[in-house]
C-alpha cells in the first residue's frame, strides 16, 4: 500500500485509564473483532497481564479502516505500561509517528502519562490528546484537557473526549489519527532497514519478531542481518494481526507486522535492533539502539522443596520469552547455590517471580533486590558490581558508584510538604517544580535508585492519600559516600544479608535491619546472636532467646488428627526458608534488608 | 517392652482387629475450667440412656475386637461419677471381653471414689485407677475449676489402697494460674508420697474455648513465664526419677512394667476401638471421631444405625509423619526397624533433612535400633516434630 495512506500509532496511557478498551473499541469500529471478542481485550495475552491490569509484551495490529471512501491501514503499537519498560516503550514510540495520548478525565494527568508525553515529544511524534471515561460521574473532561495544554502546549480544544465503555468518540478518534497524524515517509526504494520494537515466543513457530519496515522491503526468503547482534537468518514467515494472525508475502516501507526466522529464543532479538537483508546491507543501523538495561539484580535460591536444576529449568523456560531477564549461576557460602538475576525494574522482577511459582511450580527464596554499583579501583579500573557480597577490598576501592535515577513525582499541591520530606530522607537531590494545574504538580528529582527500589512508591501513596504517582529514568553513575554493611547470625555473616548503604545512614540501617531480623526469624532451641558490622566494628548487636518450652502436653487416642493439623500449621508460611547455618531464616528476613530505617 | 510393642506395630494396618478398646463417659459432676473435652456435668438424665447405647455401639464392633483384650481403658469426662448400679453395668459389660491378663484402666476424680465404687471396680476386674489429683494446693484446685480439695485425694487414695487395689495412678498440672515452681514441687512431693505407680504430669494448655482460656483472654491471669514451665517440666522429670518412676512419655512416668499399655497403643499407632459419644477409633487405617453430641448418639444407637462420625484415612507419607510424630512422644523415641516393616524404607530417607539438621544439634539421637528426641529437647519436641511433618 502507498504510505501515504499508512498510520502508525501507539495509545500511550497511564494504567487503568482505559487503553486496551479504547484499543478494542477502535477494532470493533472498524469490524476487525466481533461484539464478544470485544469483551475481552485481544491486546493483553497472559494472564498474569490480566490481573495486574497492565500490559507487558507489546504486540501490533493492524486494521483496514475507510474514511470518506478512502481505504487506510492502521497500525495500532502497544507498548507496555510501567515504569520498569521504558526502553521499550522508547523502541515501540521510534515504530510510530504519532500517538493516542489517553488521559482518564477522572484521574486527570499522572506520571506515567508526563513520562510517556515526554518520550513522544522527545521522539518527535506527533500527539492526539484523548480524554476518556467521559461518562464517569467524577470525570471532569474540560480539566484534564487543560492540564493535558500545560503538559505539551496542544490547546485544549485538540482533545478528542472519549467514553471507551459506551463508544462516544470512536470515530473522532479515528479521523484524528487519519487527519492529524503523519503518514510514513520512508525511501521504499533504499536499502532495507526494519525497527524491532518487540519479540515474543511461540511454542510451535519460535520467537515472534515485531518489526516496522522504515526503508527498503522484507520478503519471505529473505536472508536477513542483525545489524546490532550480527546473526544472520532466513525468512521463513511474516505476516499481521489484523488482530487474527494473517500471513503476507512482503512487508513494504512503512508498514508494521511481524517476522518469523527458525529463532529459537527471545534473548537473540534485541529489541531496538535494526533488519537488514544480507545480499544488500544497509550502510548504518537505524538510531536508539541500546542493550536491555538490567538494574534491579536479586539472588534467587531453591526453597526447600525445590532442586538447583529445576529452578535452572524453570529460569531457562521464561528467559525464552523475556530477553530482559538475565541470569547466572551464583554459590552463596549462606545460602548454597543460586541463581543472581537481573531485571529491568521491581515489577519485573515480581512478575518473573510469580511466574516461576505459579507457572514452573518452583519454590523461590530470594534475597532483597540490589541495584548495580560501578567501583573504580586504584589502579582506574571501572567494575560492575551487582550484589554487595562481591565489592572489591576497601583497600583498593578508589571510588564507589550508585545508579543516580531522575524521578518526576506528579502530587496534589497540599502533600507538597509531606513529599519533599520523603524525598529528602532518601538523598533526592531536588531539580524544579512545575504547576499542572492549581492543585497538580509535578516534583522531578534526581534520586539513588538503591533509596526508591523498594517501598518509596508506598510510602509516596500514603503521603499524598494515594493520589501521587511516579516514573523514573536512568541518569548516571555517581561517586557517593558507600560502604559495606554486614549481618551476623549466630556469628556467621550471612553474604546474601550485606547491603550497600551510605555512611550517614548506615548506623540507623544497621540497628534497624536487626531489630527487623530479631522479628522475622522465630525462635530456636538455642539463643541466637544478631549483629552488624561495617569491617570489623561492630555497631549493632541483637539477642534471639532460645525457645524454651514448645510442647504438646496431652496426645491421646481422640487428640491425634487434632494434634497433628497444629503442628503443621506450626510450619505452615515456612516453605520459603532458608538454613543457615542451624539457623531457619524465613524468605521475610531477606526483604527485612530492604526497609528504611525507622 | 518397647521391642514387645514395637514388634507389634507390623499389624497396624493389617485391617480392622484390635485388642485395645476405649470407653468415652461424657459426664461429669462439674465442668473443670481448663476442660475441652466432651463433657457434660448436668446431664444425669441421660446417663441410663448413655450406657445403653454404647452397649449396642459394642455389640456393633464386636467383631473387630481380639478377645480377650490387652486394654481397656475408661476415661471422660468423669466415668465413677455414674450412678453406682450404672456404673456396675458397664463394667459388666466390658469384664466379658477381659481376662486376668487384661489392663483394664478407669479414670476417677478423688471425691467420686467412695469404698463402694472401689470396691465394685476392683470386683470387675478393674487393675489401675488413676486419680485425677491435678494439685495440692487448694487455691490451685479452685483456679482449676476442680470439685476437690488436697486432704480428699489423699482419703480417694486410702479408700482404694483398702479396697486392694494395687496399681494406682496420679494426674497432675504444672502451670495453673497462680502456681511457681515452688508450688508445684510441693504439689509433686505430695503425690510421690503416696508412692504412686504411675504418674503423669500435664502442662496446662489453655484452649479458649474453656473458661481458664475465657479468663486468660480477659486478663483475669497471667500464663505462666516459659522459663518457668520448664522449670516445672524439668522439676518433674528428675523428682519422679528419683522417685522410680522414669520419664517414659512427654507427660508419662513409670517403671517399665507399668506402663500404661493402652496409652502405648496411641502412641505406637496402632489400632483401637473407642465407643461412646465423641469417642475415636482407628481401625484399618481410618480414624472415625464419634460427633461430640450425646443425644444423637443415644437416638443414632437407638434406632439401629451407627453414630455419626467424623472419617480421616491417611496414607502414605501423611503416615509416616503420623506414626513418627506419635512415637517421638515416648522417651524410647521410635524402632527404626519397626519402621520399615511398616514402610518399607527407613526413616533416615523419610525424614533424612530434619534428622541430620537436629542430630547435628543435638537434639534427636540416633542409633542403629532408635531415633529418639533427646531428654532435654522433649519440652521443645513440637519444633522438631512440626519440622517432620513439613518434609512429608
Amino acid at each position: 500500500m502507498d504510505q501515504q495512506y499508512i498510520r502508525n500509532f501507539s495509545i500511550i496511557a497511564h494504567i487503568d485509564h482505559g487503553k486496551s478498551t479504547l484499543a478494542d473499541r477502535m477494532l470493533l469500529r472498524a469490524g476487525a473483532i466481533t461484539q464478544r471478542e470485544f469483551r475481552n481485550q485481544l491486546l493483553d495475552t497472559m494472564d498474569l497481564e490480566r490481573e495486574r491490569g497492565i500490559t507487558i509484551k507489546a504486540s501490533a495490529v493492524t486494521l483496514d479502516y475507510e474514511l470518506d471512501g478512502q481505504k487506510y491501514m492502521l497500525n495500532m503499537i502497544d507498548t507496555p505500561g510501567h515504569v520498569d519498560f521504558h526502553y521499550e516503550v522508547s523502541r515501540s514510540l521510534a515504530a510510530c509517528e504519532g500517538v493516542l495520548l489517553v488521559v482518564d478525565s477522572a484521574q486527570g494527568v499522572e506520571a506515567q502519562t508526563v513520562a510517556n508525553a515526554h518520550l513522544a515529544t522527545r521522539g518527535n511524534l506527533d500527539i492526539v490528546p484523548v480524554v476518556n471515561k467521559i461518562d464517569l460521574p467524577a470525570a471532569r473532561p474540560e480539566d484534564t484537557a487543560m492540564e493535558i495544554e500545560k503538559l505539551i502546549g496542544q490547546p485544549a480544544e485538540d482533545s478528542i473526549f472519549t467514553s471507551a465503555k459506551s463508544g462516544e468518540g470512536t470515530d473522532d478518534m479515528l479521523r484524528a489519527i487519519v487527519e492529524r497524524l503523519p503518514a510514513p515517509a520512508g525511501d521504499s526504494g533504499g536499502k532495507t532497514k526494519a525497527l524491532i520494537f518487540d519479540s515474543s515466543f511461540d511454542e510451535y513457530r519460535g520467537v515472534v519478531v515485531y518489526v516496522r519496515v522504515f526503508d527498503g522491503r522484507l520478503s519471505v526468503g529473505d536472508k536477513i542481518r542483525m545489524m546490532g547482534t550480527k546473526d544472520v537468518y532466513t525468512l521463513s514467515g511474516m505476516g499481521k494481526f489484523c488482530p487474527k494472525p494473517t500471513q503476507v508475502e512482503t512487508m513494504e516501507a512503512g508498514e508494521v507486522g511481524y517476522i518469523i526466522a527458525n529463532i529459537r529464543t527471545v534473548a537473540a532479538i534485541h529489541v531496538g535492533d535494526t533488519v537488514t537483508l544480507e545480499t544488500d546491507q544497509a550502510a548504518e543501523p537505524l538510531p536508539g539502539y541500546q542493550p536491555p538495561q538490567q538494574m534491579v539484580f536479586s539472588d534467587f535460591y531453591p526453597g526447600p522443596g525445590t532442586q538447583f536444576p529445576t529452578l535452572r529449568d524453570a529460569l531457562d523456560k521464561l528467559k525464552l520469552n523475556d530477553a530482559s531477564l538475565t541470569f547466572q549461576a551464583i554459590s552463596s557460602d549462606a545460602l548454597g547455590f543460586g541463581f543472581r538475576c537481573g531485571f529491568l525494574g521491581m515489577l519485573h522482577m515480581e512478575i518473573v517471580q510469580e511466574r516461576l511459582e505459579r507457572e514452573h511450580n518452583v519454590e523461590v527464596v530470594q534475597t532483597a533486590p540490589t541495584v548495580p554499583y560501578e567501583v573504580l579501583d586504584t589502579k582506574g579500573n571501572i567494575i560492575e558490581v551487582d550484589s554487595a557480597g562481591e565489592l572489591p577490598d576497601v583497600n583498593v576501592v578508589e571510588e564507589l558508584r550508585e545508579p543516580i535515577v531522575r524521578v518526576d513525582l506528579i502530587v496534589p499541591a497540599d502533600s507538597i510538604g509531606g513529599v519533599m520530606k520523603l524525598a529528602e530522607e532518601r538523598r533526592a537531590i531536588y531539580q524544579e517544580t512545575e504547576y499542572l494545574s492549581a492543585d497538580r504538580v509535578i516534583l522531578t528529582y534526581e534520586f539513588p535508585l538503591a533509596e526508591i527500589i523498594y517501598d518509596f512508591y508506598d510510602k509516596l501513596k500514603s503521603a499524598t492519600h494515594g493520589y501521587g504517582t511516579m516514573d523514573y529514568e536512568m541518569l548516571c553513575f555517581r561517586a557517593n559516600d558507600l560502604v559495606k554493611l554486614d549481618i551476623l547470625v549466630n556469628t556467621e555473616k550471612v553474604d546474601a544479608l550485606s547491603v550497600i548503604v551510605h555512611r550517614s545512614k548506615a548506623d540507623a540501617r544497621g540497628r534497624s535491619l536487626i531489630r527487623r531480623l530479631r522479628k522475622e526469624i522465630s525462635r530456636h532451641m538455642f539463643e541466637i546472636p544478631l549483629q552488624a558490622a561495617i569491617g570489623t566494628r561492630v555497631i549493632a548487636r541483637e539477642t534471639i532467646s532460645a525457645l524454651r518450652k514448645n510442647v504438646t502436653a496431652k496426645c491421646y487416642g481422640g487428640d491425634v488428627s487434632r494434634k497433628r493439623k497444629l503442628l503443621e500449621k506450626q510450619k505452615a508460611g515456612k516453605k520459603r526458608m532458608k538454613m543457615v547455618g542451624n539457623v531457619e531464616i524465613p524468605q521475610k528476613a531477606f526483604m527485612a534488608v530492604l526497609e528504611s530505617a525507622e | 517392652m518397647q521391642a514387645q510393642s514395637s514388634n507389634h506395630t507390623i499389624n497396624a494396618n493389617a485391617g480392622g482387629s484390635t485388642g485395645a478398646l476405649y470407653v468415652h463417659i461424657p459426664f461429669c459432676r462439674s465442668k473443670c475450667g481448663y476442660c475441652d473435652f466432651y463433657s457434660l456435668p448436668d446431664r444425669q438424665e441421660l446417663t441410663g440412656a448413655c450406657v445403653r447405647a454404647i452397649s449396642l455401639e459394642l455389640r456393633r464392633h464386636a467383631h473387630h475386637l481380639t478377645i480377650p483384650l490387652d486394654s481397656i481403658f475408661i476415661g471422660g469426662g468423669t466415668p465413677t461419677a455414674l450412678e453406682l448400679p450404672l456404673l456396675e453395668q458397664l463394667l459388666a459389660m466390658l469384664a466379658e471381653y477381659r481376662d486376668e491378663r487384661t489392663e483394664f484402666s478407669i479414670e476417677a476424680n478423688p471425691c467420686t471414689v467412695t469404698s463402694e465404687v472401689a470396691k465394685s471396680l476392683l470386683n470387675a476386674g478393674v487393675n489401675r485407677v488413676n486419680i485425677g489429683a491435678q494439685s495440692f494446693v487448694e487455691t490451685e484446685l479452685t483456679a482449676l475449676g476442680r470439685i476437690h480439695d488436697p486432704t480428699e485425694i489423699v482419703t480417694a487414695w486410702e479408700t482404694l489402697r483398702l479396697a486392694g487395689h494395687e496399681r494406682l495412678g496420679l494426674d497432675l498440672i504444672y502451670a495453673a494460674p497462680g502456681q511457681n515452681p515452688d508450688s508445684w514441687r510441693f504439689s509433686l512431693d505430695q503425690a510421690l508420697d503416696l508412692a504412686p505407680d504411675h504418674l503423669s504430669c500435664y502442662a496446662l494448655t489453655i484452649e479458649s474455648d474453656t473458661d481458664i482460656g475465657r479468663q486468660r483472654d480477659r486478663g483475669k491471669f497471667v500464663e505462666m513465664d516459659e522459663s518457668d514451665q520448664a522449670e516445672c517440666y524439668r522439676a518433674a522429670v528428675t523428682t519422679a526419677h528419683d522417685a522410680g518412676l522414669p520419664q517414659y512419655e512427654i507427660s508419662n512416668f513409670a517403671a517399665p512394667k507399668n506402663r500404661c499399655r493402652h496409652n502405648l497403643t496411641y502412641w505406637l499407632n496402632e489400632p483401637y476401638l473407642g465407643l461412646g459419644p465423641a469417642a475415636a477409633s482407628y481401625l484399618g487405617g481410618v480414624r472415625r471421631t464419634n460427633r461430640p453430641d450425646v443425644e444423637v448418639y443415644i437416638q443414632a444407637l437407638d434406632t439401629g444405625v451407627a453414630p455419626p462420625c467424623h472419617r480421616e484415612k491417611l496414607t502414605g507419607r501423611a503416615l509416616m509423619g503420623e506414626t513418627v510424630m506419635l512415637a517421638l512422644r515416648m522417651s524410647e523415641g521410635i524402632n527404626r526397624r519397626a519402621f520399615i516393616t511398616r514402610f518399607g524404607m527407613d526413616l533416615t530417607d523419610a525424614f533424612g533433612r530434619t534428622i541430620q539438621r537436629y542430630c547435628r544439634q543435638g537434639a534427636l539421637q540416633l542409633t542403629r535400633e532408635h531415633l529418639r528426641i533427646a531428654p532435654d529437647a522433649m519440652i521443645v519436641s513440637n519444633t522438631i516434630m512440626a519440622d517432620l511433618l513439613a518434609e512429608v
